[in-house]
């Protein structure tokens, strides 16, 4: 039974139909960002087992078509049957097997990619010393314990789980967070009394601001700004409600609101803070943070101009990398093609921000990232040494013939159309 | 067959575990050491003069003690009073009227202690704010008071706001005056600051890792990265090499001297980049932080499009030796604005005519075809600053979370020659 699905799952056929399934695929993903924007078509279509359409009027969703993963899937797994069931491994195959071997590893790097690679931006401002970057369009709602002098007791909850959750609990947590509210992309307003479904709570920010809901953007050149509306409910009940938002933490957001709030943006400078049991605590939704087990302060930012134009020459970054594990301590410095490789991290010269003073370093830690390397050498060697076998063996027919005179040679090779329209003549 | 059944079943599970394990993102916890809060004192630092493209210069009074400017002001000084009194003065610059004037005078009002008033309470004095006319508010309390210059030039409101002691501000109000006076005006605010603290992603059209607060690399940059090892060969910083599924951005390909390309010679990586149609998704109105959507409208060809400041989407002049001039802008603010009514008051006071009343509103507008919808238009005939006869043409088209105005002003002649296409404008609007 086993060998007749395996058969199945070896079949050119299957291959062929998930090529076709792969073409239409990224076809209907190219059309689909005129609407959906880039971000949302590489998590419908491209980063999903079924591509779902969304029965009006409802949150279901239908599936109408395999996402990528289901394809990318079964195609890696009929290449790894059909090497298994067809290719018996002989010198004469080699080159077929080794460019395979690397089509499979390919393949598996791209999964191995999706599921583990992580991409954060640094931002750090000269003479900061940094231990973590950001994902600004991953959010996470962090509780932090403050009450120890020396560090912060992080417990952190992705802000999608907010979305379809009512009430988090945490082993961690003394006490229940209740989500009220939640708004996938809001606007801070205020005036103009209470609005329609905006959110406002009984503690903090969200007294003298209001977080009034958006429409999604799928646009890529934006973002969505969530807000959510915390109650936390500890033992002896209810100890308030809190809105968050990454409007109040995303150093972009903050600075709009700031600016928007004028001389009434003190308001912002007291963090959303709480008491349970004798502990202190601090709630806010910001953007996912990955910490580094060293530091990196930015010495210098380097944005050169050729003389007498504003044509950029060249961006750096000259960072000191501090690692006390690992005995580091060193200046690095970091331009264009010229990443800093540290722990398993990569660090890209990415962006800047006015007055050169704030460099954005683009942070990628990707442990496949020696796989499509590994699989265009095994492809091309493979490809390589076939192509040279099949010239081999014709170079050495072709010259087999020549040695012969012509008479044997009509006899020696098999008679061809040539020949035959030879005779007819 | 090389294998076994068994050997096919440990296959089929290798490759599903993987599968299986995907996509766990759960609750993490860690410990750090502990570090400041970020909060508004963390955005107040000084940032460098030259980054922030003041749009205002002035002559500083003697024994005031400038400070540097800030990411929220555009200048801010210190006066100093006796016994270690002091004031302090504040300029900043908000889109359009902040909430309008009841609203600020309030604010201010409660800062020093004072009750809130009513629309017909609220006193100014007309002061010279550079070359401009603005109002001065004057409010004192029992123990600090305030004054207030307010200038709205270009649909953008400067404020000029001294604070503090109440002698020491009645003390510098004649040094206030004179420092009111001395304001230049360099044109709208150049967004540096604001853009540089607002959403980078807008300004990040060629793929750069969207949605940090950054400038980005200039269009063609090279993208960076192994992240193109990982990405969907969409991505726009895939895209942009071309890279072969896995390829690597290191690759010499990438080595090459593209910092000369002509593609880096555009506008955009100097300072004006920051005064183009995409400011407009920062625009702050009333009380709502709004986020217009990116649109695009049909242009007439003789239309001149010029630099479009913080407020303005767009803004255009069309000229003709006989019958004169005109400007036509695009702006947009969330909600309704105030409604009709009060957009068409303000309108009415720009060109010198009064203010009229519910009822006599329907007679002045018209119901036209907008792109999605209806809209409504207005007519007026008023004169401008100098006494010259000026018409005002404008277009309210109301959308879900928004209402755009497609305004026209200038010489009557011309007006009434590009009324036409002033509403072709209007319904030619497609929103992203």
């Amino acid at each position: 039974m086993l060998s007749k699905i395996f058969k199945s799952l070896a079949s050119l056929r299957l291959t062929v139909v998930c090529l076709a399934l792969a073409l239409v695929l990224v076809f209907g993903g190219t059309i689909a960002q005129v609407h959906l924007g880039l971000y949302e078509v590489q998590a419908r279509y491209f980063r999903s087992w079924l591509v779902l359409w969304d029965l009006p009027g409802s949150k279901m969703g239908i599936p109408i078509f395999p996402g990528g993963w289901l394809i990318g899937g079964v195609l890696l797994i009929n290449l790894v049957a059909s090497h298994i069931t067809r290719f018996q491994f002989s010198r004469k195959k080699l080159g077929i097997w080794l460019a395979h071997l690397g089509l499979i590893i390919l393949l598996s790097g791209q999964f191995l990619t999706e599921a583990c690679q992580v991409e954060s931006l640094m931002r750090v401002e000269v003479g900061e010393t940094k231990t973590y970057s950001e994902d600004s369009r991953k959010l996470e709602l962090v509780v932090i314990d403050t009450t120890n002098p020396d560090r912060d007791d992080v417990v952190s909850i992705p802000a999608d789980n907010l979305a379809n959750s009512k009430e988090i609990r945490h082993p961690q947590l003394p006490f229940a967070l209740r989500v009220k509210g939640y708004l996938p992309n809001a606007l801070p307003t205020r005036g103009g009394g209470a609005q329609p479904g905006a959110l406002k709570s009984s503690q903090g920010i969200g007294q003298q601001i209001q977080f009034a809901p958006t429409a999604v953007t799928a646009a890529m050149e934006s973002e969505n700004s969530p807000a959510a509306l915390i109650e936390i409910v500890g033992d002896k009940g209810s100890i308030g409600d809190w809105v968050v938002s990454p409007w109040l933490t995303k150093m972009s957001s903050l600075g709009r609101l700031t600016e928007w709030l004028g001389s009434d943006a003190s308001i912002l400078a007291t963090p959303q803070a709480f008491a349970c049991n004798s502990h202190n605590y601090r709630i806010e939704m910001r953007p996912t943070r990955y910490y580094k087990p060293y530091t990196l302060k930015l010495i210098e930012f380097r944005h050169d101009l050729y003389p007498g134009t504003d044509i950029p020459k060249n961006f750096s970054s000259r960072v000191h990398l501090e690692d006390p594990t690992m005995g580091e301590s060193r200046d690095v410095l970091i331009y264009m093609n010229n990443p800093l490789r540290y722990r398993g991290d990569t660090y890209y010269q990415s962006s800047f921000e006015p007055g050169d003073r704030v460099s954005i370093l683009q942070v990628v830690r990707n442990p496949a990232s020696a796989t499509p390397y590994l699989a265009c050498i095994l492809i091309t060697t493979g490809l390589l040494i076939q192509f040279m076998m099949h010239l081999f063996t014709f170079a050495r027919k072709n010259s087999a013939v020549a040695a012969v005179p012509v008479a044997d040679a009509r006899l020696a090779r098999p008679a061809s159309n040539f020949d035959q329209k030879e005779k007819r003549l | 067959m090389p294998a076994t059944n068994g050997f096919y079943s440990r296959i089929l599970i290798a490759i599903a575990l993987p599968v299986v394990a995907w996509g766990k993102d759960g609750v993490q916890t860690y410990s750090v050491p502990k570090e400041p809060v970020p909060s508004l004192l963390s955005l107040g630092s000084a940032q460098p003069q030259a980054a922030l493209s003041r749009p205002l210069t002035w002559t500083v009074p003697t024994g005031w003690d400038e400070k540097p400017a800030s990411r929220m002001r555009l200048g801010q000084f210190v006066v100093l009073g006796t016994n270690d009194t002091k004031a302090e003065l504040a300029v900043m610059a908000f889109p359009g009227d902040v909430g309008g004037e009841l609203m600020n005078v309030n604010r201010w009002r409660g800062e020093v202690g004072l009750e809130p008033i009513e629309q017909k309470d609220v006193v100014s004095e007309l002061v010279a704010i550079g070359s401009e006319k603005g109002k001065l508010y004057e409010f004192v309390g029992a123990q600090q008071s305030t004054l207030v210059g307010w200038e709205l030039k270009d649909e953008t409101s400067y404020f000029f706001k001294l604070r503090g002691d109440k002698t020491v501000v009645a003390a510098a109000k004649p040094a206030m005056n004179e420092f009111l006076k001395s304001v230049k005006f360099q044109g709208a605010p150049s967004m540096a600051a604001a853009e540089s603290i607002g959403d980078s992603a807008v300004a990040n059209p060629h793929g750069a890792m969207p949605g940090m607060d950054a400038t980005v690399l200039p269009a063609g940059h090279p993208p960076m990265g192994e992240a193109m090892s990982g990405m969907p060969a969409s991505h726009p910083a895939t895209a942009a090499a071309a890279a072969p599924n896995g390829a690597q951005p290191n690759d010499s390909r990438f080595n090459d001297s593209r910092f000369n390309d002509s593609r880096f010679n555009d506008s955009r990586f100097n300072d004006s980049r920051f005064n183009d149609s995409t400011i407009h998704d920062s625009t702050i109105h009333d009380s709502t932080i709004h986020d217009s959507t990116a649109a695009t409208w049909q242009i007439p060809p003789h239309w001149k499009e010029q630099s479009a400041s913080k407020m303005v989407v767009k803004s255009f002049t069309v000229s003709d030796e006989k019958a004169g001039k005109a400007t036509i802008t695009i702006t947009s603010f969330p909600g309704q604005v105030g409604g009709a009514l009060a957009n068409v008051n303000r309108w009415r006071a720009q060109i010198g005519l009064k203010a009229i009343t519910e009822a006599e509103l329907p007679s002045m507008t018209k119901t036209v075809d907008v792109a999605g919808g209806k809209g409504t238009l207005v007519d007026m005939i008023g004169k401008d600053a100098s006494g010259r006869p000026t018409r005002l043409v404008a277009v309210m088209a109301p959308r879900s979370d928004a209402t755009w105005f497609y305004k026209l002003l200038g010489d009557s002649s011309e007006v009434e020659r590009e009324i036409s296409n002033l509403l072709k404008l209007a319904q030619t609007a497609r929103f992203q």
